[in-house]
């Protein structure tokens, strides 16, 4: 029984870091810009990290999604340590998680938006092309991109080629998605859409069995109160969560009234 | 009095320095060659293990590098291939037909065209057109994070990038250059006939093939073939090994010209041993 209930509570847990040590992602050297990182984030939950600019939070969340190496600590991405995890574990990794980088979302500019959206259906199924345009054809639509489908990327402008990059991430059904400061070259009316997209999308996912985590990263919390359900901080190098809606709304350090705008 | 670095006079010191630079440069030499090696290693261990693998996505990618570094240079290696020609046997031609020796017209251009240029002017043709627009497309590539974004969906990139690159390179150098050999032999003898040299078609064909060793045939695939894998795995190594800003990538790209030349003409070297020996 004792190890039926550890068995669920582990499965509930999609990424833990414990004493993680991040270090800049495209830095070669080894210097650490978050200490001693823990954080676990369970299946079908909403966090958001914020922190000032270069503050770490990106290098953070190619760390917990398994994209870059920390160099300390325990990293354990589906209940499997990353550090002895096998060159198909990793893979099987990415499948199960969805990335969504910051700005123009890193898309490939050489294909075009749906080639895009297809290449890893194409690469990880090779399976039917019908199949793979029907599920493109879809992710399309639910992302509003069917008028750009034969666009090269530099056509677009920035808000679109990240929204690309967002059904591209999504072609998979991913169990946790990652999305780096999504917000921050955004108008406010696709600041909306994304976050109503996001809303919808979590609690769908939740609606079908299939929980999904989100884990954002934000230079502001506005937009996301109300929409996320935890939230965390990154300021000097440390990793801090605050909690919920309201102990956000109630905390005092300054670093949290400033990502809700009280006081700048 | 023995100098310390301390007591050092500015000459000295200026030498001290010299010196330093150049173990530097030595050691910054020796550490980008160890990583090229690995580089190759880990390439030929994907080629072999995931050739396979997510084909309807990867041998497209093999066949449109063939067509970028192969075929769409065959005009442009058929052009300097009928100019070789000539110009190997208006230099030589005059010259034997002095000395008496005519008879040697298909030695000399077995050994400079089939065994020494034509590989070598190939591989640098090739350089030019295809491995430094390697390094470009990879370095942008690389600088706009598209590399993170492969590996975030699963998509390995050495495979989805460098394995296409390696063997469209490695096919493209080896057929362009038996392209160039035919060419230039076919237009050595046009100029031969053009100036009345007594020489008929049947009998160059056969100075030829009694120049002709078997030895020349497979040094002659391993070569170019080789010639084509060093461009490409150098020029992907400086595009995307490692991390790099787009300012950075014109910089990288004479770098790799560099190497890969300087590489081509050391494997050729130590090809020559082969010939001498074989």
């Amino acid at each position: 029984m004792a190890d039926a209930t550890t068995k669920t509570k582990s499965d509930s847990i999609a990424i833990e870091l414990a004493g993680v040590q991040v270090t800049h992602y495209e830095d070669r050297s080894d210097t650490v810009v978050v200490r001693d990182v823990n954080w676990r984030i369970g299946s079908g939950e909403f966090w958001v990290v914020g922190g000032r600019p270069s503050s770490g939070k990106s290098s953070l969340l190619l760390t917990a999604a398994g994209l870059s190496r920390p160099v300390g600590g325990t990293l354990r991405i589906f209940g499997e340590d990353f550090n002895h995890a096998r060159e198909q574990d990793r893979v099987a990794w990415c499948h199960r998680i969805g990335f969504v980088f910051g700005q123009s979302g890193r898309l490939f500019s050489h294909l075009t938006v749906a080639r895009n959206i297809a290449l890893p259906l194409q690469y990880r199924h090779g399976g039917e092309e019908n199949e793979i345009a029907a599920r493109v054809e879809e992710l399309l639509t639910q992302t509003d991109l069917r008028d750009y489908a034969s666009f090269m990327p530099s056509r677009l402008g920035l808000g679109v080629q990240q929204r690309v990059a967002l059904a591209r991430a999504l072609a998979s059904p991913v169990e946790v998605l990652f999305l780096d400061n999504p917000l921050s070259t955004l108008s406010l009316r696709e600041s909306r859409w994304w976050l109503d997209f996001l809303r919808q999308l979590h609690k769908n996912r939740l609606m079908d069995g299939k929980p999904l985590a989100i884990v954002a990263s934000a230079d502001d919390f506005r937009g996301w109160i109300g929409v996320a359900s935890q939230f965390a901080v990154v300021e000097g190098g440390q990793f801090r969560v605050i909690g919920g809606r309201e102990q956000v709304e109630a905390a005092a350090e300054p670093v949290v009234r400033e990502l809700l705008m009280n006081e700048i | 009095m023995m100098k310390t670095i301390s007591n050092l006079t500015g000459e000295d010191a200026g030498a001290v320095a010299g010196v330093e630079r150049l173990g530097a440069q030595i050691f910054d030499t020796i550490g980008v060659l160890r990583e090229l090696v690995a580089f190759a290693v880990i390439t030929l261990g994907v080629t072999i293990t995931k050739f396979n693998v997510s084909k309807r996505v990867v041998h497209p990618l093999i066949f449109s590098q063939i067509w970028n570094a192969g075929v769409r240079l065959l005009p442009m290696i058929g052009f300097i291939g009928a100019i070789f020609g000539l110009l190997i046997v208006g230099q030589t031609v005059g010259l034997l037909t002095k000395l008496g020796a005519e008879g040697y017209i298909g030695t000399i251009m077995v050994t400079v065209i089939v065994r020494e240029l034509g590989p070598l002017l190939t591989a640098l043709i090739v350089l030019a057109r295809a491995g430094t627009s390697n390094v470009v497309e990879l370095g942008t590539i690389r600088a706009l994070g598209e590399v993170e974004a492969l590996e975030s969906l699963g998509i390995d990139p050495v495979h989805y990038l460098v394995m296409p690159r390696v063997i469209a390179l490695s096919l493209s150098v080896f057929c362009l250059a038996t392209y160039l050999v035919f060419v230039a032999i076919g237009s050595g003898y046009i100029f031969a006939f053009i100036q009345d040299v007594p020489l008929t078609f049947a009998n160059y064909l056969d100075q030829l093939s009694n120049a002709l060793r078997w030895e020349d045939f497979v040094l002659f695939a391993l070569k170019t073939t080789l010639f084509g894998a060093i461009i490409a795995v150098v020029s992907c190594y400086h595009g995307l090994a490692r991390p790099l800003r787009v300012e950075e990538v014109s910089r990288v790209t004479a770098r790799a010209v560099v190497e890969s030349v300087t590489a081509i003409v050391l494997l050729d070297a130590l090809f020559l041993l082969g010939y001498v020996f074989g």
